[in-house]
């Protein structure tokens, strides 16, 4: 066995932090994303520039710059607005930005950029007659994104969604920049105190894999789920 | 003045789209049992008619009465727009449409089609819908095909599972919007004798049609429409065998 000389169990917590870090970005990303795409897709301007000057701002702006900024920036912004509020008002409130909430925010926030596009694209994909049909049989927008407009879509957006989580998975490496310690902060100091970087940078390297590897089962999983009634006659005909 | 309301009455239906309008006042009545067939060539405005009746296309002017109630309108910048969601909605259920391209839900088996209208929009509970999901496949010949995905299915049984989906909302007004255009020809039989016995059991419906043997036979009115006018109606034996208008003689005359 390897020896990892006592790093072990904050290596393990460092991968916990991974793993939480970019399931719960992932879900900020997909709400940001079904909104986005929504706003992109509604008849309001408003709405549609809304969401153009998200997509725009986030996609075209390297990912750490915009996750320093955010969490620099974010925590002078939220200063100046707290300083503003005792001097105005005399209330005195003091907000620390958590590294892994300013991580979650940010991730969620560039990768909900990513899944608007993926979303739009895909709800865009969905045959309209089906969609007729149901305001036909008087179902409400609302039921109708709940049983047809999301189950069909899905199918679409799978292929992207599974992509975005691949890269979103690997961004999380970045919020070491910010002081979060994830398993590569952990990896990044061990190696740095003992000078041995293989014996730290391996497993990490492995425990990405492994979890890029169960996604890409899951994910499997759900495409065949979400294809029912769209593929070949004889994959579902027993 | 009669007792029971209309199901569907239509007054003064007119729609334009940009500059171009297509449907320039059109009225229909249907009463309990009345099958009235729409006939014209492409263009004429029927298929644009028919989708008017439940809203899937927005008239710009008319009245529409569905079972005595009046479907109110407002004004917006936009144009003209139900006033009321919720009262559309309601009618929608109430009047059930087969389209040209069936537009079975493709996620759903034939029975989960059948069944999810009634179980969702009507608030059925899920066992009876299901039983009598089961009792209108077999009506129509699917019994064996309840658990197949539309894609398993040909064109003529996707359309008849769509007529049973039609009827499991126990509608007021049955529309057809051309509902064998997109057969292939040997299919159409099966699909125009289930329209057949619905029209024998006394439903009322509201076909858009290519059909003339299916419109002669069994509708109690036809309409010709020409560029969004009514250019003759009346029982099919007098507008279909008595034609007074040339560009009707036309149309009925043998294609070669």
């Amino acid at each position: 066995m390897i020896d990892l000389q006592g790093y072990g169990p904050r290596l393990l917590e460092g991968a916990l932090v991974t793993i939480e870090l970019a399931l719960l970005s992932l879900v900020v990303a997909i709400i940001l994303g079904l909104l986005t795409a929504s706003a992109k897709m509604s008849r309001s301007w408003l709405l549609h520039k809304i969401g153009t000057l998200y997509t725009t701002i986030i996609r075209g702006v390297p990912d750490l710059v915009l996750m320093l900024l955010l969490f620099f920036g974010g925590q002078i912004g939220i200063n100046m607005i707290t300083d503003w509020l005792y001097d105005r008002f005399g209330i005195d409130i003091f907000i620390n930005v958590n590294e892994f909430a300013a991580g979650v925010i940010t991730i969620g926030l560039i990768f909900g950029a990513y899944m608007a596009e993926t979303f739009r694209g895909a709800f865009m994909a969905v045959d309209s007659g089906q969609i007729e049909a149901g305001r036909a049989y008087g179902m409400s927008e609302r039921l109708m994104f709940r049983r047809i407009r999301f189950p069909q879509m899905m199918r679409h957006a799978l292929p992207g969604l599974s992509n975005n989580w691949m890269v979103l998975l690997k961004t999380t490496a970045l919020v070491s920049i910010i002081g979060l310690t994830d398993m590569v902060r952990v990896a990044a100091e061990a190696s740095k105190a003992t000078h041995e970087p293989f014996t730290f940078l391996i497993p990490v390297a492995v425990i990405y894999l492994l979890i890029a590897s169960v996604s890409e089962w899951i994910f499997a999983r759900l495409q065949k789920h979400y294809n029912v009634g769209f593929g070949e006659a004889d994959e579902w005909n027993n | 003045m009669v007792d029971t309301p209309l199901p569907l009455e239509v007054r003064n239906l007119k729609k334009r789209f940009g500059d171009n309008e297509v449907l320039k006042g059109l009225s229909l009545q249907a009463h309990q049992g009345d099958v009235i067939t729409l006939i014209g060539a492409s263009g004429s405005g029927k298929s644009t008619f028919l989708r008017c009746m439940n809203l899937l296309e927005q008239p710009n002017e008319g009245e529409l009465i569905v079972h005595g109630e009046t479907i109110r309108f407002k004004e917006t910048r936009q144009g003209r727009e139900p006033a009321d969601w919720q009262q559309v909605v309601n009618m929608r259920a109430k009047l059930s449409m087969v389209f040209q391209n069936f537009n079975l839900w493709a996620h759903m088996t034939l029975l989960e089609n059948v069944i999810e209208a009634p179980v969702h929009v009507l608030k059925k509970p899920r066992k009876e819908a299901v039983e009598h999901g089961r009792a209108l496949l077999d009506r129509v010949g699917l019994l064996d095909r309840a658990d197949y995905y539309p894609a398993q299915m040909s064109g003529g049984q996707q359309q008849r599972g769509a007529i049973a989906r039609a009827l499991a909302m126990d509608p007021e007004v049955m529309l057809f919007d051309e509902p064998t255009s997109a057969l292939d020809p040997e299919l159409v039989g099966d699909v125009l004798k289930v329209m057949r016995d619905l029209a024998k059991e006394g439903r009322t419906m509201i076909v858009v049609t290519h059909e003339m043997a299916f419109a002669k036979d069994v509708s109690s009115q036809v309409m010709y429409l020409h560029e969004g006018m009514v250019e003759e109606a009346g029982p099919p034996a007098e507008v279909l065998g008595n034609p007074r208008s040339e560009r009707l003689k036309q149309f009925l005359a043998p294609k070669h």
